[in-house]
């Protein structure tokens, strides 16, 4: 029996697209899952995006029952404190307009448990070209008892994603 | 795949990749495969190395397989130095030459607890000669204490990225009666295909310490 990492799917972003589900990678075989997101290029330097668990219908959950909290770590200036609840979204800290790389391992619990809420962990490391090095620490909850079986990123404007790696694992 | 089957039939090769093997396979189909990286088998972290350390300069790994992994992940634990109060430094080579310069970059959190009062404050830099995997802070010698963390290494071998780190670590200190935890972030900001990772201590010896270093099959 395997205890370890299990390699689940990918996917990788190759055109200009605002907002994409990454649908059907939470099931009942795992509790806890960690993606791993790299070399996103976003043409938006200073903004973050929006991260949304799809339902078990596949519909992007939308509705005010987000709580986050969230240290932005900035290598040439003091760190920045974020927080909200009752919030539409959890923020994603994918700060890069580059193609200098992008590192995030976001782990999720529980997402496909229909009787309890889903949480996240996630740590990033990302460079800016002319302001250094970001990194963040974010932590989340969807307070909604549900089966959720995949994810949505959303530049939240006219900004797009251009290019990115997603990888998910199963937890064993 | 095996080139024929029973009574001469022969039909279309399926496509093979990662959960999706179709067919009958022999020994030598599923080497195969496993060189082509389309054989379904679950474990993903794999090991690449564990040293396991006392009184050393340093620790290498000098094999770090970048062609299969994009992504690495390294734990370390009960590392002890043999100079009291001095940070761990970690420096990648890039075609061979360690990088010493003050060109590493990294912002981190420190959260530590001594006689039941807490502190928390924020280490950072945009120009030191250490890429950190286990936090840029100081570490002990005394009684008990350790210091011990994971991290992640990302894109150290594709030359047209940087390399970054992600991390956290938790340890006692000052002869166990504090504790420290930090989590942090850093940044090699040179696109450059890296093929070494060295840790030590800023100054003195590492007593003991053992790091593993994997690698993250598919990233």
């Amino acid at each position: 029996m395997a205890t370890n990492l299990e390699f689940i799917t990918e996917t990788e972003v190759t055109s200009a697209v605002t907002s994409f589900d990454f649908d059907n990678i939470f099931s009942e075989d795992y509790d806890v899952y960690q993606i791993i997101f790299r070399n996103f290029n976003y043409g938006n330097n200073a903004n973050w995006i929006s991260l949304r668990f799809l339902d078990i219908s596949g519909s992007v959950i939308s509705t005010a029952n987000y709580d986050y909290a969230s240290l932005q770590m900035k290598a040439q200036t003091t760190f920045t404190e974020y927080r909200g609840t009752g919030a539409t979204q959890l923020p994603y800290g994918i700060y890069t307009n580059n193609n200098q790389g992008y590192g995030s391992v976001l782990t999720v619990y529980n997402p496909y448990d229909s009787g309890s809420y889903t949480f996240t962990a996630q740590q990033d490391s990302v460079f800016i070209n002319t302001v250094n090095l970001y990194g963040h620490k974010n932590i989340g909850v969807l307070k909604i008892a549900g089966t959720h079986r995949g994810i949505n990123l959303d530049t939240r404007n006219t900004n797009t994603f251009n290019s990115g790696n997603i990888q998910v694992y199963g937890v064993k | 795949m095996a080139d024929d089957l029973k009574y001469g039939y022969k039909g279309a090769e399926p496509t093979q990749s990662f959960g999706n093997n179709t067919g009958v396979f022999d020994p030598n189909d599923i080497n195969n495969l496993i060189a082509d990286n389309k054989w379904t088998s679950f474990g993903q972290l794999e090991l690449i190395e564990t040293q396991t350390v006392s009184g050393v300069a340093s620790v290498e790994f000098t094999n770090l397989k970048t062609d299969i992994y994009n992504v690495h992940f390294m734990t370390m634990s009960d590392y002890v130095p043999t100079t009291y109060g001095k940070i761990i430094k970690v420096q990648l080579a890039e075609s061979g030459t360690y990088e010493t310069a003050s060109v590493y970059q990294f912002a981190e959190q420190y959260n530590g607890l001594s006689a039941g009062s807490a502190s928390f404050g924020e280490t950072k830099s945009t120009g030191t000669n250490s890429f950190n995997c286990f936090a840029q802070q100081t570490t002990t010698n005394g009684t008990n204490d350790s210091w011990n963390g994971y991290c992640y290494l990302y894109n150290l071998g594709d030359s047209s990225k940087y390399s970054f780190s992600t991390y956290q670590t938790s340890s006692t200190f000052v002869n166990s009666v504090q504790y420290y935890s930090v989590f942090g972030s850093s940044v090699l900001p040179q696109a450059s295909q890296v093929d070494k990772i060295k840790i030590f201590s800023a100054s003195g010896n590492i007593t003991n310490a053992s790091i593993s270093l994997y690698g993250i099959r598919y990233s």
